[in-house]
């Protein structure tokens, strides 16, 4: 449900602001809102004319300083700058070096975020009076954070993605912590532009030129904030056609080359172990796989894949350059938000990862990535096909009677939606009828080879007597699932294999192409 | 959403400038390079900041953005700070040109003795740069001059001695960032920038960027060989043209005929050339809310309203100037792929589209404007207001060499 908050809208597509130890701010924080609002109050049109803020205006900001945000929304993000390089511009800083000659300082550019979309803040339980003060003090808030980035802000309706935690202590791992106001804080600002701007002004003797000119930067202090963990609002994730909804990403913090296809498999079973062994006892079965044998077995559960750079630019997810590749945390639909709070947390704290194959470091990328629109839009004119990376692996040998590869590929296209399908009976009819209700959404694979290479090192576990038949293929979706969806299939499907990649190719060619 | 083709009205500006008016009014103009789309255009250069490489090599900034929903990678053609420059640049050549209303603009003019004449419009800091600090006012120290101190010891509460005497602090910002307390900040109402979309969003950008070739051929001979003798002589005959880095390198032990000048030298692709971009887009934002923070100690609050008015019609009339202008460097020449889409964001998603202005347009809604505050906010604006004389040190101390801006 919509709660009440202030929305701001960034009209050159960038928020640039720093923290106090002069690094790039993310986000902008409800401290930076209520400083903004604050510093509105006692100069835009509310304000009394000596530059006091209204009795309205006092009221609203001490409601704010008892009631942290409860929500958050969070727009995708990206940093501005491309890498982790420092680019420079050299100013005149108006001082001069030996008292004479004009004195130049570096200014780092390019290290803003770009926002795609608004950003905002919730509460609940706000008054009438309090929210259109608020709307007031909104209309005359320039910028936030640097000068350079102008903002609109809006008293609105909004759905936060990302929710206050109340329960959080300070070993609360996942999330975020982000500093909000709390009581007091609007004092300490009153008592910083005090001692900004004393009773008496300088004389004319403290404003002499002299020979160690230096600039005075305002002072900031950290008195009346607190931090608050926020983490992610289960209730809202998106939800395409794809069985997951959402994915976590993880850079692999490396200037190497790519994981090798056939120890990918290997990695993943490494991530999920050390997902599971973060998590604990408690680690639940749509993240373990095992599940009671009284519960009726999901089509999906969570799914762990390894991406590598050279395709992650076919998806929406820019991540800084060096990067080798990227491991996915797939989340499933039907997580409960318990669930899923025990992967964040789990998640968020992993840094490095051991296998067989050596040791890698890790870095966790912020935002939730929506499974329904993770690969970038199909190019216009063309016909977008899927791929398996590395490879895919059918789950069932060739049944008997009529039963072709590409059935075993329908096959593993219908294990993957056959929740939505409909119950199906069991053994090599059920399969039949699978793959049926498969092909009625008009799937087809335009080619495949198979890859007699390594053959088991695609596969977590095949059933007993059962030969891995590792598979390269390009394959028509149809109307089975989006253009953009993140999905994976095949018999290693949650642990490193079978992640469908796009490939974008003329409708000419598709039709020279097919079987 | 109501839509218009006519250009922002003044009673649209004032509704804007007063209480709980618009938020913003932004202007976005598709470009493209004047020799057509497969032409690459020369970003602007920065620095990049290396512990190990302490001097910083030349670099464009490339940058990613949200364009269309998707994320792209861009390149900054035209940084926010030197747009603002253009603006102030285009009024200033305008005054020079004669123009009789932009002439009206008041203005600290600092005048060097057998040196440069610089304007508040020219200064990097505006009216409180370290030059326009450093010099004098009727013989005595500028920071002891009633007049000018009056201009620090202004505020957003009452900006007044500013608007009378360096209205162009107010709109392009200024800080007083060396005063120990009391300190001068205003925010630049206008923010702009220009970049370019990449054409190649898979590759690397900066492998995929071109690099520039430079030779030189000496008809007399590829090689000349001088002593160090003749360098010395050479040099010492054209010292008053070198900067004396130039010539102490000359004259050093390293010194050769190369750096006179003289004979030939091997074809190279050692600099940064350009960059082919798929769109070329130019943004600009005047911020109304900015505006509405100021007052000027007006009698009535319609006389802040005017002032605030003469303001925001002075900086589009800037912009409208610096649009018609876009020659930013050498090997950037670019053109209009269509027209400027300017709208008044009026807040919850109610927005009014607008036509650009021509600098016609502007300079009939800047008269106007500036009529309206002389009526009620008593508002003379006569040109200069303020002269500082230059201090003879400081322009001694000026150096010619200067490559580390971004161009």
């Amino acid at each position: 449900m919509p709660s009440i908050g202030i929305q701001a809208r960034f009209p050159l597509g960038v928020y640039h602001g720093h923290t106090s130890d002069g690094s790039p701010d993310p986000f902008p924080t409800p401290v930076r809102l209520f400083s903004a609002l604050f510093s509105a109050a006692c100069t835009g049109s509310s304000a009394t004319p000596d530059g006091q803020a209204s009795a309205e205006a006092l009221e609203a900001l001490a409601w704010l300083e008892g009631h942290s945000p409860e929500g958050l929304l969070f727009p995708a993000t990206m940093p501005v700058g491309e890498d982790r390089q420092t680019i420079v511009s050299y100013r005149y800083t108006g001082a001069f070096k030996n008292g004479k000659e004009p004195k130049k300082a570096s200014k780092a550019i390019s290290d803003g975020m770009a926002v795609h979309g608004a950003v905002g803040w919730t509460w609940s339980g706000m008054s009438d009076r309090v929210r259109d003060t608020l709307a007031v003090l909104c209309e005359d808030v320039p910028h936030l954070g640097e000068m350079d980035s102008p903002v609109i802000l809006e008293v609105t309706e909004m759905e936060p993605n990302w929710v206050w935690d109340p329960d959080a202590t300070a070993f609360s791992t996942g999330g975020r912590q982000i500093p909000v106001p709390v009581e007091g804080r609007m004092r300490v600002l009153e008592e910083l532009h005090a001692q900004e701007r004393p009773t008496e002004a300088p004389s004319a003797s403290d404003d002499k030129m002299n020979q160690a000119e230096a600039v005075r930067v305002f002072p900031v202090s950290t008195k009346g904030v607190e931090l608050r963990r926020y983490g992610p609002n289960t209730t809202i994730l998106t939800h395409g056609s794809s069985p997951w909804r959402d994915a976590l990403v993880m850079s692999v913090d490396s200037a190497g080359s790519s994981i090798p296809s056939e120890q990918r498999l290997d990695w993943c079973v490494a991530f999920h172990k050390a997902l599971i062994s973060r998590i604990g006892n408690d680690a639940p079965a749509i993240v373990t796989g095992h599940y009671d044998l009284d519960v009726p077995l999901p089509a999906n559960r969570i799914a762990i894949q390894y991406l590598p750079a050279s395709l992650l630019n076919r998806s929406q997810v820019l991540l800084d350059e060096g990067i080798s590749g990227v491991f996915l945390v797939m989340l499933p639909g039907g997580m409960t938000s318990d669930d899923l709070g025990a992967v964040f947390t789990a998640f968020a704290g992993m840094t490095r990862l051991r296998s067989r194959w050596g040791a890698l470091r890790l870095r966790p990328h912020d935002e939730l990535v929506s499974a329904s629109t993770f690969w970038k839009p199909c190019n216009p004119g063309s016909l977008r096909l899927w791929s398996p990376t590395p490879v895919a692996v059918p789950e069932v040998t060739r049944q008997r009677g009529e039963w072709t590869f590409e059935d075993a590929i329908m096959l593993s296209l219908g294990f993957v939606w056959r929740d939505e399908l409909g119950p199906v009976s069991k053994g090599s009819a059920g399969y039949r009828t699978l793959v049926d209700r498969v092909r009625e959404k008009g799937p087809r694979v335009v080619m495949y080879h198979r890859v007699v290479k390594h053959p088991s090192a695609y596969a977590h576990r095949m059933p007993q007597g059962m030969v891995a038949q590792p598979y390269i293929a390009q394959i028509d979706a149809g109307r089975l699932f989006g253009e953009q969806e993140l999905v994976a299939i095949g018999q290693s499907r949650h642990l490193g294999g079978g992640l469908l990649v796009p490939i974008d190719v003329p409708a000419e060619f598709v039709r020279g192409m097919e079987r | 959403m109501s839509t218009t083709t006519s250009v922002i009205s003044f009673d649209q500006l004032h509704e804007a400038c007063s209480p709980g008016g618009a938020s913003v009014l932004t202007s976005v103009t598709p470009l493209e390079p004047a020799a057509g789309p497969h032409a690459s255009v020369a970003p602007a250069k920065f620095s990049h900041k290396d512990e190990k490489d302490k001097k910083g090599k030349p670099v464009f900034a490339y940058e990613r953005r949200f364009h269309e929903g998707l994320p792209v990678k861009v390149v900054l053609i035209d940084s926010k700070q030197s747009q603002n420059n253009r603006c102030e640049a285009a009024l200033s050549a305008a005054i020079a040109a004669g123009d009789p209303l932009l002439a009206r603009i008041p203005r600290i003019r600092l005048e060097y003795e057998n040196g440069p004449t610089l304007t508040d419009l020219d200064l990097p800091h505006r009216a409180f740069d370290g030059q326009i600090r450093a010099g004098a006012i009727d013989g005595q120290s500028a920071t002891k001059d009633s007049r000018y101190r009056a201009l620090r010891d202004a505020t957003v509460g009452d900006a007044r001695a500013l608007i009378e005497t360096s209205p162009v602090t107010l709109i392009f910002g200024g800080w007083d960032a060396l005063r120990k307390s009391h300190q001068g900040r205003y925010r630049s109402i206008l923010v702009g920038e220009i970049i370019g979309i990449l054409a190649d969003q898979e590759g690397s950008a900066i492998e995929n960027q071109s690099m520039r070739g430079g030779a030189r051929i000496d008809p007399l001979g590829a090689q000349i060989d001088l002593s160090h003798k003749d360098l010395t002589a050479i040099a010492d005959q054209q010292k008053e043209e070198l900067s004396e880095k130039t010539y102490k390198t000359i004259t050093g032990s390293r010194g050769k005929s190369a750096h006179l000048g003289l004979g030939g030298l091997p074809p190279t692709l050692g600099q940064l050339g350009g960059v082919t971009c798929r769109s070329i887009i130019r943004s600009h934002v005047l911020s109304f809310a900015a505006l509405r923070n100021l007052r000027f100690g007006s009698a009535t609050p319609e006389g802040d309203v005017a002032c605030r008015m003469v303001l925001a019609a002075l900086a589009l009339d800037a912009l409208a100037r610096s649009d018609a202008e876009l020659l930013l460097r050498a090997n950037c020449d670019l053109v209009e792929a269509g027209p400027s889409v300017v709208t008044l964001d009026q807040r919850y998603g109610n927005k009014l589209e607008l036509a650009p202005m021509t600098i016609a347009q502007a300079d009939e809604l800047f008269a106007k404007t500036l009529a309206y505050a002389e009526e009620h906010a008593g508002l003379q604006w006569q040109g200069v207001t303020l002269v500082v004389e230059g201090n003879r040190a400081v322009l001694a101390a000026a150096g010619d060499t200067d490559g580390e801006e971004d161009v």
